[in-house]
């Protein structure tokens, strides 16, 4: 077996899938390399949620709206398996004045290519015939979408395996990333292996400060935690992705403490995930109680029926996020052949098929369809100077 | 009544009320939390009118009036308060009551949860008619129900003799009794632990005397391969109605040519039991590998676990009988009475109960290297036996992950095909997924997978209603 290839890509992710996946669409050998199993970290331990909907208009939204279309063709390339589903989202005010404010943010979003329909009363029961009849009314947003995370990147790296284009490394940790007199990069050491490539990928997600710092770069990664609850499996009392208008107030915010928000959808296989609490505690895993209540109740608020639902299990992880809660996407400007795909937050298996998307496009040199500006990974270095397009 | 203890002790069984009748000092506020509608756990099952279990040399009754049992009651999630250090105790109400929801917090934990049967796949080891030993047992010694007509008792270690005879003294007829291993090996490991040895083979004699006048053959070195339905019967199931035993090798690999057919319709799988660590991995207590390949939380002297104010005692320690039990549950009850009194046990009492312990646990080992239990062989049968019984999920699924989709660990493969979501959270399927995913799965990885943040389901609406949780967040 060969240890030489075009491209490396650490982590074996949602995010490191679909890098590996483009690589390869774009004609390179790709190894992928993970500590542990495929999914093993963040993507193991989130909801698969592609949204447009929770995202206001600048270039997280850009690289969302590029995403979704990405998926849609996704679909037809690794099939049924991922349980992909253009299911739709409803975000949902409770009162009057938050509905309001979810209406106006809706417009700003529809000038950037967004599809809002506001919906009340009536048609609103009848995209959602379970949901508390006293909500004021709801956006729905048809181009959400959900697959299941952990299939996606078994699925895009199966596939590159088949084709004989991707060779794919577990249980291979990476402990050094190696670089020449000019200080490019020649590749990744792991603890079993040294493997060679011009092109390094950084796509260790909440991790990917480490392998940042392994080829000698500052990229400030941080994990913000969130719990999901599940129900026994039910008959469908959730059709789309339903959410409360404070969501998308929680998902922006930079405030330290707890929040929760409820998010409720479906599965393939009947049970309900309510998502999802975010919180800045470091790597602490102990499940907090206040959480689940927080969550349960805001649930029930909007689907009392789930009252009678029982909690199976609960399970969280580590969002991977940045100060200004854009990812870092693209080549890194401070060291030749290394380029990052993390930090993507709350955001990553939604953001994921772009991203990989652009950085095939860097790694062979095509103008990217999306400026790489915002999410360079020099901009947090104290005397970086922003460059604006004109 | 305030939701404050002392002492609250998780398990009514031997361990459990060993040790809260010796924690039972005067002051202090004992109390036991048990799921099964009356005390006894595992071995001492009565019917539902029996109500006092009383281990044996626990006769003071003026101990017994300071512990409280609180039975049907569910504990769903354990914790500690990183402020107070203490420890709080969700519960739950049973099947009928599962809105009923409550807390109690105490200064010390006893985690007295026992283990539960372990089960590995085979070829029909879904269809009705099959069970685990152990619930074999509890449906005979519990409801005096018979679980069938005839009976094939397969499996490995002493543990089948009890079951072939609670089903031979019950009335039911034992078509012979399959043992994996060859319990000749069991001399050679005990022969140190002379007096440990003896009251458990005398045990394990009259056992065997009872299936003897039963004429019940006892064929060892093989293991059932294959377990066959018959026609649906009336309420459309199809029920088993044949079994394949075949002669297999040290790492349970069948020898081809070898197939005996037992008529039965009823087969009893008995592979070990996996200890019930839910709790103690909320808590965060450290965890060990047990020599019967499962796993176990690591005890000192005291019983006492890694966390502050949290001792252990029975079959979360490691498997080891109704004895060892007994006597870990009396250690615990004595420390953790100690620390909370501040005042040291009796150093004779607790020299001849470490030294009992030490015996009792010596024989456990030894067991457990005599009767082992290799899991390889599960990979290699064929691919529609069914894994995960609560999701359908096949070995073929099972295997695909592995191979096809990079799943490398229990959890991976759990993600990828679900086996060990459903609802009994992986804790039929666990060991066989470990056999299948052939590496040796370190402690930390099965830990992972055996841990639950919710042991027990419970209804949202009844967490969102609860006070309690409102109340200890406001402090
Ligand atoms: C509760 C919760 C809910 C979420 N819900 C959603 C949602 O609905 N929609 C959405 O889009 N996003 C959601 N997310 C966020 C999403 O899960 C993450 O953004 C995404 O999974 C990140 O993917 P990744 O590939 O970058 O990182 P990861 O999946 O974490 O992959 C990084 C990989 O790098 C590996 N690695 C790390 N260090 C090394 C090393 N030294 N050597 C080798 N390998 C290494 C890790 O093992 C890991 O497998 C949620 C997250 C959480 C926690
Ligand atoms: C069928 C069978 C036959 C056996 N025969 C023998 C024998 O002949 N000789 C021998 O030495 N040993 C025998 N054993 C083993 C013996 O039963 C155990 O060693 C003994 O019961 C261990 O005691 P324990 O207190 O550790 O656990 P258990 O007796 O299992 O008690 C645990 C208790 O904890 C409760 N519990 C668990 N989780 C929770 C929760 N979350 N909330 C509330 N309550 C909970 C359970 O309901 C149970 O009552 C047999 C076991 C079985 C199953």
């Amino acid at each position: 077996m060969t240890n030489s290839f075009d491209a490396i890509v650490v982590g074996a992710g949602v995010v490191g899938a679909s890098c590996a996946h483009y690589l390869v669409e774009a004609g390179l050998s790709v190894a992928v390399v993970d500590r542990g199993s495929v999914a093993a970290g963040t993507t193991g331990a989130g909801e698969g949620n592609i949204l447009v909907s929770d995202k206001e208009p600048g270039p997280e939204l850009d690289l969302a709206l590029l995403s979704q279309r990405l998926w849609t063709e996704l679909i037809d390339v690794i099939g049924p398996a991922i349980e992909l589903e253009p299911k739709g989202g409803l975000a949902v005010g409770y009162e009057q004045h938050t509905f309001d404010h979810l209406r106006a943010f809706a417009t700003e979003q529809a000038a950037c290519g967004v599809v809002a329909t506001p919906v009340t009363g009536a048609d609103l029961l009848e995209l959602e015939p379970n949901l508390n009849p006293e909500a004021a009314g709801g956006v729905f947003y048809p181009q959400d979408m959900q697959t299941q995370p952990m299939l996606a990147a078994a699925h895009l790296i199966a596939r590159g395996v088949r084709m004989g284009r991707i060779t794919l490394h577990t249980n291979a940790n990476v402990v050094a990333i190696p670089r020449d007199a000019r200080g490019a990069v020649t590749g990744v050491e792991t603890t079993t292996q040294t493997l060679q490539a011009p092109l390094v990928v950084n796509a260790a997600g909440t991790w990917g400060g480490e392998i940042a710092a392994l080829a000698g770069v500052n990229v400030p990664i941080l994990p913000r935690r969130g719990f999901i609850l599940v129900t026994e499996p039910l008959p469908v009392i959730v059709n789309r992705k339903v959410y409360s208008a404070e969501y998308v107030a929680n998902v922006a915010s930079d405030d330290a403490a707890l929040q929760t928000a409820a998010v409720v959808e479906g599965t393939h296989s009947g049970t309900i995930l309510i998502g999802a609490s975010r919180e800045r505690v470091g790597f602490d895993r102990t499940l907090d109680w206040t959480v689940v209540q927080r969550l349960a109740q805001q649930a029930l608020q909007l689907f009392p029926r789930l009252a009678q639902a029982s909690l199976l299990r609960t399970y969280g992880g580590f969002r991977p996020y940045c100060p200004d809660h854009l990812p870092v996407i693209g080549p890194d400007a401070r060291v030749p052949g290394l380029m990052h795909a993390c930090g993507h937050e709350g955001a990553g298996v939604g953001l994921s098929a772009a991203t990989g998307f652009l950085i095939a496009q860097a790694a062979i040199g095509v103008s990217p369809l999306l400026s790489l500006a915002p999410f360079a990974a020099e901009r947090f270095d104290a005397h970086h100077v922003a460059v604006v397009h004109a | 009544m305030s939701d404050q203890r002392d002492i609250i002790i998780i398990g009514a069984g031997a361990a459990g009320m060993n040790a809260a009748y010796v924690a039972a000092e005067p002051g202090l506020a004992v109390t036991v939390v048990d799921a099964n509608p009356c005390p006894g756990g595992q071995y001492h099952r009565r019917g539902a009118l029996e109500q006092r279990y009383r281990p044996s040399g626990c006769s003071d009754e003026n101990r017994w009036a300071r512990v409280e049992i609180l039975s049907g009651q569910q504990v769903y999630a354990v914790n500690s308060m990183p402020d107070t250090g203490h420890v709080l105790v969700r519960m739950r109400g049973d099947e009928r009551h599962p809105h009923e929801i409550g807390i109690l917090r105490a200064r010390a934990l006893i985690v007295t949860t026992g283990a539960m049967d372990r089960q590995l796949a085979i070829p029909g080891w879904q269809l009705p008619g099959v069970m685990a030993g152990g619930g074999a047992q509890s449906l005979i010694k519990g409801s005096g129900v018979l679980p069938g007509q005839r009976t094939l008792v397969t499996g490995t270690g002493p543990f089948l003799l009890a079951v072939a005879a609670s089903i031979v003294q019950a009335g039911g007829e034992v078509a012979a009794v399959i043992e994996a291993n060859a319990p000749a090996g069991l001399a050679r490991h005990t022969r140190k632990m002379f007096p440990a040895a003896v009251a458990k083979t005398a045990e394990a004699a009259r056992f065997a005397g009872i299936l003897a006048r039963h004429r019940v053959p006892y064929l060892t070195r093989r293991r059932v391969t294959r377990i066959a339905a018959g026609a649906v019967d009336t309420q459309g199931r199809a029920c088993v109605s044949e079994a394949t035993v075949q002669r297999i090798d040290s790492q349970w690999q069948p020898k081809p040519g070898t197939e005996q057919r037992f008529d039965v319709d009823c087969v009893t799988l008995g592979f070990g039991f996996t200890a019930q660590l839910d709790l103690l991995l909320q808590l965060g207590c450290a965890i060990t590998d047990a020599p019967d390949g499962g796993l176990a939380v690591l005890v000192d002297e005291r019983q006492a676990t890694s966390r502050p104010s949290v001792f252990a005692a029975g079959e979360t320690t490691g498997i080891g009988g109704v004895d060892l039990a007994s006597v870990e549950g009396r250690v615990a009850g004595l420390h953790a009475a100690a620390e909370l009194t501040g005042r040291a046990p009796a150093t004779a009492l607790v020299k001849s109960l470490h030294r009992q312990r030490r015996h009792l646990h010596g024989f456990a080992t030894a067991l457990a290297l005599a009767f082992p239990v290799p899991t390889q062989w599960v990979n290699d049968q064929p691919g529609e036996t069914i894994v995960c019984r609560c999701e359908e999920i096949t070995l073929g699924d099972i295997r695909s992950a592995r191979d096809d989709l990079g799943a490398t660990d229990p959890r991976s493969i759990k993600l990828l095909t679900r086996a060990g979501m459903g609802w009994c959270q992986g804790r039929m399927c666990s060991f066989s997924v470990e056999g299948i995913c052939g590496r040796q799965a370190n402690v930390a990885a099965q830990a992972a997978s055996a841990s639950r943040p919710v042991s027990v389901p419970v209804p949202l609406g009844a967490i969102a209603r609860d006070e309690n949780v409102m109340r200890e967040s406001a402090q």
